[in-house]
């Protein structure tokens, strides 16, 4: 008993001097992680490179919302298991980067924005665009308080995926990316929990064997599912419909769902009506 | 800081509704750039382009357009050889004794299924040039005195083996489909001159045809052309394993006479492993068979130059039992085989006597005639490529794969290649996945190479231990491991589930 008592008493403690000094960000981006990733312009969209658990990770992702708006009765029934399900569907992807995840959401027919701080990588994004052909898909260099200003209330989704990771203002963020939502839409967030067996495998393991490219992720600036959502639940008037552990094989290259959340979860979030 | 950056257009609310202006506009953006070799008009786009229009070309197009996730996209199919009458299938059901083409294949209960699910199957069936596989018998050449006879493993099914359906009434049937789908376009008498493979997923590839100046671009491009894949040797870092089995297989049509008691007369299938590689005979129906003999270059060259009634003559020996060898080892081998196969028939088999008696008497069935002119011969090879796939190209059937026939499973692991891809496909656009994307085939090539490699290994090593003359182990003593592996196999009724499992293709 003491012990477990002892043990939340220090994240307790953690967790208050992390909202404290993180409260102190205004901004919600950090120009170090946008040169970070910037720099990997070079081999974002290289389905072999660095980044391949960024490109094999679409599948679970995409269906993820694509059942996630099928449960709130979002998707046309006549578009349901088709490859026009995200059709007449607004979408806000924040923090696109090179649009790896966006353009799988166009090409199902979403009506997709994307929006990231990194000049390089939206230019990225809008070279590698030319592919898809007349879909509709739009990307913006600049960061969700300055899209929230002239958006507010215009989306049914937004998807914020392998992004609150790198952002110092939880907060913040979320509450501008509820902004833009309409009441009733949906927030899917995809993140790795701050916890040893992710502590472990995403920077100890991760990044020393090269699967990520080394300093991307800052392991104290990960959140925890209940963090999150209290966030969401408490300051952004939203309800939690799910949230679903995620799990990673970097010798196949496979992501898979599980029951445990101690490596990554995906969460999903309805505004209030 | 984080100014807003317009790339495309000045106008944002604009572009917002006009997104045909958005791509013609970024197109010009890229042009721009100095990127000259994507969407230029000259060259016409298709989502798919298939090069080979052999059977498991055109069956991946015909699975392709009837996936309901992939309906609408465009389907290019290129073949090398021209429109031809041969699939003209009215000529097959006008005149039922039309002669049987000396090309079949042993269609499995797996391919049927894929065959079933493109409607092409019923149209084989409305002509009733199917005829099926009802029992399998397989034996091996000894040294003449204990006949062979308890060295025959029988496989025999309720339902049917296999079907043996002539090669062009397949393709008359797949080719009948096709040109009821709107979105398959075919392309006969093409030559194609180069196959360009993007680097990254961002390009397209492009197929370059040689007779006018044509060129195709696509976002997938599926290999289907045979052995000598052109579009195999395009994949960067490609390496294939492949060697040559120095035999020939000769093939030809033929009258014969079997037993009139038999059970399941004109639904036999015999295979007998003669010393220099397996002779097959495959049921057409009741009087008429397709042979695939499997010979030493030199054999099959003598071969060719006989008469049919020499050829006959020469059929008819190899098949029956040999004279009695002079040979001590050989014959001492024999016996232990022999007394082996008692052993276990007392022990292990579970079929009567007499029943097993009885199917052995019509072992080997006598030809008595042979349809002019129907005699061919073919090499016989083995080869494997690494990579079935690549950015934005996969290989299916021979072009990834060549088999020795004598399990007769070569063009049925094409067809799982066929439904292996398309799964896949289907898959990665519901999920807004690029078709090409590399990732998405990845997964095929997983599930493809898991299914085939352990066949090819296996039909490899019967071929190396039954199909060919071995110069290093004296004779008795293959004729003794060959014979004791028959009778293994036929005992041990594990053993015999798990190949005729295996051979139907599927699932376990």
């Amino acid at each position: 008993m003491n012990l477990i008592a002892k043990k939340t008493n220090i994240s307790n403690s953690f967790f208050i001097f992390r909202t404290l000094t993180q409260n102190y960000v205004k901004e919600t981006v950090n120009a170090h992680e946008v040169e970070h990733h910037s720099n990997m312009k070079e081999y974002w969209w290289n389905s072999n490179g660095p980044l391949n658990a960024l490109h094999s990770f679409n599948p679970l992702r995409v269906s993820f919302i694509i059942n996630g708006l099928t449960n709130m009765k979002k998707i046309e029934t006549k578009n349901i298991g088709t490859r026009q399900s995200l059709e007449n569907i607004k979408i806000l992807d924040v923090g696109c980067g090179g649009g790896i995840l966006t353009e799988a959401l166009a090409r199902i027919d979403g009506n997709v924005t994307g929006i990231d701080p990194s000049k390089e990588l939206i230019t990225i994004a809008n070279d590698h665009s030319v592919i898809l052909r007349n879909k509709n898909i739009i990307y913006f260099n600049e960061s969700i308080e300055e899209h929230a200003l002239s958006n507010t209330e215009s989306y049914d989704a937004i998807v914020t995926s392998e992004v609150l990771e790198h952002v110092s203002n939880k907060y913040g963020f979320l509450t501008k990316c509820i902004d833009c939502l309409k009441p009733g839409g949906s927030l899917f967030v995809t993140t790795p929990n701050r916890t040893i067996c992710s502590w472990l495998s995403v920077i100890v393991l991760g990044e020393t064997l090269n699967f990520i490219p080394k300093g991307t992720h800052e392991w104290e600036k990960f959140i925890c599912p209940h963090e999150l959502q209290s966030i969401l639940e408490n300051n952004c008037e939203c309800d939690t419909i799910s949230i679903n552990g995620l799990s990673y094989d970097p010798f196949t290259n496979r992501w898979s769902w599980t029951d445990s959340t101690d490596l990554s979860y995906a969460l999903h979030a309805v505004k209030r009506i | 800081m984080y100014q807003r950056m317009i790339f495309i257009s000045s106008s944002r609310t604009h572009l917002k509704t006009n997104m045909m202006l958005l791509n013609s506009s970024a197109n010009r953006l890229h042009l721009s750039l100095g990127n000259v070799s994507n969407y230029s008009s000259r060259k016409k786009y298709y989502d798919i382009v298939i090069a080979g229009g052999g059977m498991v070309g055109c069956a991946m197009a015909c699975k392709l357009s009837k996936e309901a996730a992939l309906s609408g996209m465009s389907i290019l199919l290129l073949e090398g050889g021209p429109n031809r009458k041969e699939y003209d299938l009215f000529a097959k059901k006008n005149t039922l004794d039309k002669p049987y083409s000396n090309r079949v294949s042993a269609v499995s209960k797996s391919s049927v299924q894929l065959l079933q699910s493109i409607g092409a199957w019923q149209i084989i069936e409305d002509l009733g040039r199917n005829n099926a596989v009802k029992e399998m018998r397989i034996w091996n050449s000894g040294a003449g005195r204990s006949g062979g006879i308890n060295n025959v493993l029988t496989f025999d099914n309720d339902n049917d083996l296999a079907y043996i359906v002539e090669n062009d009434t397949i393709l008359g049937a797949l080719f009948k489909q096709i040109n009821e789908e709107q979105n398959i376009t075919v392309n006969y008498d093409t030559r194609v001159n180069q196959f360009n493979l993007p680097d990254s997923n961002r390009d397209l590839a492009t197929v370059q045809v040689a007779n006018g100046e044509i060129s195709f671009e696509t976002s997938l491009l599926i290999g289907s052309d045979g052995y000598g894949s052109k579009v195999r040797s395009a994949i960067s870092g490609q390496q294939y394993i492949g060697w040559e089995y120095s035999q020939r297989a000769v093939v030809a049509t033929l009258h014969i006479q079997s037993d009139e008691d038999d059970t399941y007369k004109g639904h036999v299938a015999w295979q007998k492993f003669a010393q220099l590689g397996p002779v097959a005979l495959l049921p057409l129906d009741d009087k008429t068979c397709s042979l695939v003999w499997t010979t030493s270059y030199e054999e099959a060259n003598r071969l060719a130059e006989l008469s049919d009634n020499e050829f006959i003559d020469a059929l008819n020996d190899s098949l029956s039992e040999e004279k009695e060898s002079n040979n001590t080892s050989l014959l001492l081998a024999d016996d232990a085989a022999h007394i082996l196969a008692k052993v276990l028939n007392k022990y292990c088999q579970s079929n009567d006597e007499n029943k097993q008696n009885k199917k052995i008497k019509s072992i080997p069935p006598i030809v008595v005639g042979l349809i002019k002119d129907s005699r061919a011969s073919f090499p016989l090879g083995f080869g494997h490529a690494c990579q079935y796939v690549g950015q934005r190209v996969a290989l299916v059937g021979d072009a990834a794969h060549r088999i020795h026939p004598l399990a007769g499973q070569g063009v049925n692991l094409g067809f799982s290649d066929v439904t292996e891809l398309s799964n896949q496909l289907n898959q990665s656009v519901l999920t807004g996945a690029d078709i090409g994307d590399l990732n998405a085939l990845l997964n095929y090539q997983t599930a493809a190479q898991r299914r085939n490699v352990p066949i090819m290994l296996g039909v490899d090593g019967i071929q190396k231990m039954y199909g060919s003359k071995n110069n290093l182990v004296p004779p008795a003593i293959t004729t003794l491991i060959r014979n004791v592996g028959l009778t293994i196999c036929q005992s041990a009724s594990i053993v015999k589930k798990l190949l005729s499992d295996k051979a139907s293709g599927l699932p376990v």
